[in-house]
């Protein structure tokens, strides 16, 4: 694929001189197309990458820095059925290598289209082609925004701009990186195709509450975790191995390390920098020239995590990075001693301190102004789903619940779930709801003082408002309510003694063994809905004591308290 | 002689009378009442008024108690028999029968032998078989109470239903029943019904053939021949290959074939005995003895009796029968210690294939063929191909078109059987079973014959790439990567084993074939050992194939000295290559010895490059790169994987790690001095492994090669 110098000069952001003169100058190589000048794509990704510019193809051109004759690719295609004939694009991953790393056994590809169906209406296809053929299926994409396999059209929704990035391989558990290589041996350089459409998402999320585990199983054969990336959903990522050159570093049992390198042409320069460290302390830290074969690094000590990276000569550009932790059979007792030092101590054996990182850390991200768009909905993406995730974790807790106005019902049941906790238990319950004592602007609200009434029937229940004289005086809504029900409930009222504001504005719940924050006033529930938060601190139950404990209408205590009822 | 004893004096008669009624209602496997608690109502019922009391006291002191349950006392056993069998006089009724059957079977035939006439008999034998019949007809045959988990899962109605212990193949239900089957046969069967099937059977024994069809329940069967069987192999070990007749019952035939390669292991047994102890009071299998008799020929004689009664039989049936036999005799006939193919399966493998070459020359239809495998699988081992092989290579002169046609038909079950094996990702490699090897080897045969015109690494080639064996695969799913990877070893396997087929056929493959093959076998493992933990490039295999290159392959040795290089090939096929190497130049006449001195050191100079460059190696590498030096006479790599054997935990070494680790260290002194702690580590090794004089026979040349060579410094 070729690029006009017009393209060109819009993609890096030069001008159509500066570029003719670099053609000129021999620095960019350039042929004609009939009467237009024309640039490969490869040409003008080495060219701007030697001189650190910004590329930014237009939406049908993909970048590779390989070239693609020599290539091989599998599309892999997971789709979800909205009818018998049109699908919806979940995530499309391009994966392209050397045609000749593809093993022994393995023949020409077969153009083809195979399928099988994963259930809950999701489909996999997957095409293996040269890489040329797999491009032109990429933009008949971008030109359609369908991909037709077979009978059955799939529906891509994709922003026009790529974000081009890269993928390492790093064997650690729980690693930080944003995405990790699908090459197992290579690391890789990434395109990805974004989508928003939030409806795709919505709906795998869904799937994801109920068949999490399923689906986890089901989608193995994709080398990317969508189960525990589901920002990626509705995606298209091209992901090229980086294999011109094959690293690998491996730990010998007499400590030293042993780091191997191949490459198939060695027209490039490259550095290596390998890395080991024992208990979190580095150990061993070195820059080495990299030759085709083995080279042994001495380390001086012994070594449970170690790790390399590659560069090219030339940009500076990390070609490969992997890091692998040692698995080594020790046996440790750990307990947090204070503050946020971790102390491990093997049987018979050393003590190691670890300390932890600091509780903030700031990272400033700069990035040029035509991506910044780009960037900026990507990272609230990616905000929106940590949020999920945690929310996630935090129901699957029981910590968390939240419910909208159309959840009144599910809130009201939630929070009697609540209250019913340690039934058996006689210790009164706290409610603090500063305005528990304002009628309520929706009937249903009768409902719920009803069952709360009756949930906490056999016990006392203190609750602290922050209601004025007035208010006080005109409870008519309370006094609808027979006294059977509402002879165990007791109400105070905190204020500052002299400005007459409330002395509390935080809503919660204390029942003997839980402590609950509750965000919206009871009589708010129906119009704007409400969330209960578990804490395990036990801030609030203390405050609560407090209190309860102030005399009535006493000025000594610093609030002024009053029993309603 | 019977004994009445006080009975007579103390039991009114009118009691006595009853007491087979008791009995009979009691121990009646289809009522599920006690003995002990029908005595009183069965008393009340049919004596007097005024002795009722004197006979429930006098019956219930017949019974042992504990708890609620209650045992007849074995010192009434007798006393009670007798007046069963008087009481019932002509009664033929189910609960006489019943009665019958609580009785000690000996005693009962002491007893009717005694006293009553043949036409008795005769119709209490009637009766008796209507009685097992109801019994069958009702489930009832076994106990449920003691298998749980045959019973009928449904109705939890304590019965076990036939089907339960039911298998497809008459000759697979018996070996069963009687490999695995005591629990069956002589628990779980219904106490009074094995006691009557004994009992008849012991009484008519020459009628085991007509009576046994009578009986049906496999259980039952395998236990009226276990009781005849038992009386008669003592004296006439042949017996049961009488049974083997073209109008026998299938049952018969079964069980005639299962107790004949009974007889085959006992008569191995005392030929063993014969040949290590004094026999003086050993308790002989049959009527013959050693030295007088011939064992071994017996043994013999009994499995060539078999294949020969079979040839009698319709070619359709028998070769039905030879499918069963040849797939259930691997589980009757006892498996040697070591792991080579047992003596007496190879004798009747042998017998069988050459009545079967025969039928598949003289009778050939395509029924044939198919029965054949139905017989074949009926056993379940996924070996069976294998035998199709077998028979296509005795018919290849005679009938080569139909070799081929049969060698085919072997060769696609082999694929069908590793396809099968792929989907349900299980594919091993069992080379350390005979069985095993024998497929393998058969499928070699069967590709041998297949084809006339066959280019191995294009055959080889056709089925690895039909494999998930690309890199995508090994990224997307290891599981069935690592399967196919094993697979793809098991086609090599076969490929290689054609080789020597092919060559016995007249048509030698091409040494440049043979090369290829083992080149593609390093390229496979060399690919393979990047993405399995495996390791192919150490695997059998790996060894199989250089050897076959070697012998094969006509090298030379430039070619050797590649493939010594290439790192497909790892430390146990360098080990190999080497070691052929030498035993072909041995065998051979060899070369100069100073340019196989050449080739030689120069096979070092690359290993132990290697050695050096290919860093961290495993205890099995290890073990081969042990091996390897032991025959390079290699010093410092010698003392070099000493030590990194030696750092390997205690408990992952075993006796031949730590001979291999003294026999490097001895290598290395008998060059120069070892390092202390070497000599330390050596002459603590030496006494765990012999602390006193006592040598095994299989390391004593070990240990006298080692002690010349640490004697020498």
């Amino acid at each position: 694929m070729d690029l006009t110098i017009a393209e060109l000069s819009r993609a890096t952001g030069k001008s159509g001189n500066y570029l003719r003169q670099h053609i000129h100058r021999k620095h960019l190589k350039a042929h004609r197309k009939g009467r237009r000048v024309c640039v490969s794509v490869d040409e003008a990704v080495r060219w701007a990458r030697e001189r650190g510019l910004p590329l930014d193809l237009p939406a049908n051109v993909a970048i590779t820095s390989q070239p693609k004759q020599d290539r091989t690719a599998r599309i892999t295609v997971l789709a979800i059925l909205e009818s018998a004939a049109v699908a919806r694009n979940l995530f499309t991953l391009l994966r392209h290598r050397r045609s000749d790393a593809l093993g022994p056994w393995a023949g020409e590809p077969d153009g083809t289209w195979h399928s099988s169906d994963l259930g809950q209406e999701i489909w996999l296809f997957t095409f293996d082609a040269p890489l040329t053929r797999c491009q032109e299926l990429v933009d008949e994409i971008f030109e359609s925004g369908t991909l037709q396999i077979e009978d059955t059209a799939v529906h891509f929704d994709l922003e026009p701009h790529p974000r081009c990035h890269w993928a390492y391989r790093d064997d650690r558990p729980l690693n930080d990186a944003s995405v990790r290589s699908p090459f197992s041996r290579h690391s890789a350089e990434v395109i990805e195709y974004w989508s928003f459409v939030p409806d795709v998402r919505s709906r795998w999320l869904e799937m994801l509450k109920t068949q999490r585990g399923k689906l986890e199983s089901r989608l193995k054969s994709i080398p990317f975790p969508l189960v525990r990336g589901p920002d990626r959903i509705g995606n298209l990522m091209i992901a090229g191995a980086l294999d011109e050159i094959t690293c690998d570093l491996s730990a010998n049992r007499d400590g030293s390390l042993r780091f191997h390198f191949d490459a198939v042409n060695l027209h490039e320069k490259y550095r290596a920098e390998i890395w080991a460290s024992h208990s979190g302390d580095d150990v061993l830290r070195k820059e080495t020239p990299v030759t085709p074969g083995q080279t042994t690094i001495e380390a001086t000590s012994d070594v449970d995590d170690i790790g390399f990276a590659v560069y090219r000569s030339t940009d500076g550009q990390c070609i490969d990075l992997m890091h692998v932790r040692i698995v080594l059979e020790v046996q440790i007792q750990m307990s947090v001693e204070s503050g946020r030092t971790l102390r491990h101590q093997i049987k018979q054996g050393p003590v190691f301190c670890v300390t932890l990182p600091g509780d903030h850390s700031a990272t400033t991200v700069e990035s040029d102004h035509e991506r910044s768009g780009l960037d900026k909905r990507i990272r609230r993406h990616w905000l929106e789903q940590k949020a999920y995730e945690q929310e996630t974790i935090a129901r699957r807790d029981r910590n968390f619940a939240r419910f909208g106005p159309d959840e009144f019902d599910e809130a009201v049941s939630h929070f009697i779930g609540l209250l019913r906790q340690n039934h058996d238990n006689n210790d009164p319950v706290y409610l603090a709801d500063p305005y528990f004592m304002n009628p309520a602007a929706k009937s249903n609200c009768t409902k719920l003082y009803l069952e709360m009434f009756a949930a906490t029937k056999d016990r006392e229940l203190r609750i602290l408002c922050t209601a004025n004289e007035c208010l006080i005086a005109s409870q008519w809504w309370w006094s609808d309510f027979p006294d059977e029900i509402t002879s165990h409930i007791r109400v105070r009222s905190f204020r500052k003694p002299n400005d007459k504001k409330g002395a509390f504005h935080d809503r919660f719940l204390i029942t003997p063994t839980h402590e609950t924050l509750i965000t919206h006033s009871l009589n708010g529930w129906a119009t704007d809905g409400v969330t209960f938060a578990g804490l395990p601190y036990e801030i609030y139950r203390n405050e609560a004591l407090h209190f309860w404990s102030m005399e009535i209408e006493s000025t000594n205590t610093g609030l002024f308290v009053r029993e309603v009822c | 002689m019977i004994k009445k004893g006080h009975t007579e004096s103390l039991l009114p008669e009118e009691a006595k009378a009853v007491v087979w009624r008791i009995f009979g209602e009691g121990e009646s496997p289809l009522k599920g009442r006690s003995t002990f608690s029908l005595i009183k109502p069965m008393i009340e019922k049919h004596v007097p008024f005024h002795n009722q009391n004197s006979a429930i006291a006098e019956i219930r002191g017949w019974f042992e108690s504990y708890g609620d349950r209650h045992w007849l006392k074995s010192e009434m056993g007798e006393q009670v028999a007798v007046l069963i069998l008087e009481g019932m006089k002509s009664e033929r009724s189910e609960s006489a029968v019943w009665a019958v059957g609580s009785i000690e079977p000996d005693l009962a035939a002491r007893i009717i032998r005694a006293g009553w006439r043949p036409q008795e008999f005769d119709s209490f034998v009637d009766a008796t078989f209507k009685a097992l019949k109801k019994l069958c007809d009702r489930n009832k045959v076994l106990d449920a109470a003691r298998f749980p988990r045959l019973s009928n899962q449904n109705s939890n109605d304590g019965r076990v239903p036939t089907n339960a212990v039911v298998r497809p193949g008459w000759l697979a239900i018996f070996q069963h029943l009687d490999s695995h089957g005591f629990e069956l046969v002589y628990e779980g069967l219904q106490r009074t019904a094995g006691n009557l099937i004994d009992l008849i059977f012991d009484m008519m024994p020459e009628e085991f053939e007509s009576l046994l069809g009578r009986l049906g329940h496999p259980v039952m069967q395998a236990r009226a021949a276990n009781r005849v069987i038992g009386r008669t192999r003592v004296k006439q070990n042949r017996k049961t290959l009488q049974w083997i007749k073209d109008d026998s019952s299938d049952i018969l035939v079964a069980l005639a074939i299962v107790h004949t390669l009974n007889a085959v292991n006992r008569l191995d047994e005392d030929l063993r005995y014969a040949e290590r102890s004094n026999a003086e009071h050993y308790n002989w299998s049959t009527e013959l003895r050693p030295p007088r008799d011939d064992l071994d020929s017996a043994g013999v004689g009994l499995i060539t009796g078999i294949t020969d009664r079979l040839a009698d039989f319709e070619p359709l049936r028998c070769t039905r029968w030879i499918g069963e036999l040849l797939g259930t005799a691997p589980n009757i006939i006892h498996r040697g210690e070591n792991n080579e193919v047992p003596k007496r399966i190879k004798q009747l493998e042998e017998a069988c294939t050459k009545l079967l070459g025969r039928l598949f020359r003289e009778s050939w239809s395509e029924e044939l063929k198919d029965e054949l495998c139905n017989g074949l699988q009926l056993a379940g081992r996924g070996t069976w191909s294998r035998h199709l092989a077998s028979i296509a290579w005795e018919i290849r002169d005679v009938k080569p078109e139909r070799a081929a046609e049969v060698a085919i038909a072997a060769l696609h079950e082999g694929e069908r059987q590793i396809a099968e094996q792929m989907k349900e990702n299980r594919i091993f490699l069992y080379w350390n079973d005979w069985e095993y090897r024998a497929w393998i080897q058969g499928l070699g045969a069967a590709l041998s014959l297949s084809s006339d015109e066959l280019h191995l690494p294009t055959w080889l080639s056709a089925r690895c790439r039909a494999l998930p064996l690309s890199v995508w695969d090994a990224e997307e799913n290891h599981e069935v990567f690592h399967c196919a990877e094993r697979a793809a070893q098991t086609w090599f396997l076969v490929a290689f084993s054609a080789i020597p087929y092919l060559n016995e056929l007249g048509r030698c493959v091409d040494p440049n074939e043979v090369r290829e093959l083992a080149e593609m076998c390093w390229n496979h493992c060399d690919f393979a050992s990047l993405y399995v933990r495996s390791q192919p490039e150490t695997s059998f295999v790996s060894e199989y194939v250089v050897r076959l290159a070697v012998e094969y392959g006509h090298p030379s040795d430039t070619w050797l000295l590649n493939q010594a290089r290439n790192r497909g090939v790892g430390p146990r096929a360098l080990w190999a290559l080497i070691h052929q190497r030498d035993q072909k130049i041995a065998r051979d006449g060899g070369t100069a010895a100073h340019y196989g001195q050449t080739i030689t050191i120069e096979l070092l100079r690359i290993a132990a490059d290697r050695f050096r460059s290919e860093g961290t190696f495993d205890l099995e590498e290890l073990r081969f790169w042990g091996q390897l030096w032991l025959l390079l006479g290699a010093i410092d790599e010698s003392e070099q994987t000493a030590i990194e054997i030696s750092s390997f935990p205690e408990n992952l070494l075993d006796r031949t790690d730590n001979l291999l680790v003294l026999k490097l260290l001895a290598t290395v002194a008998n060059q120069r001095r070892l390092l202390p702690r070497l000599r330390d580590d050596a002459t603590t090794l030496y006494r765990q492994l012999w602390p006193g004089t006592y040598t095994p026979a299989e390391e004593r040349e070990d240990r006298t090669e080692i002690d010349e060579r640490f004697n020498r410094k």
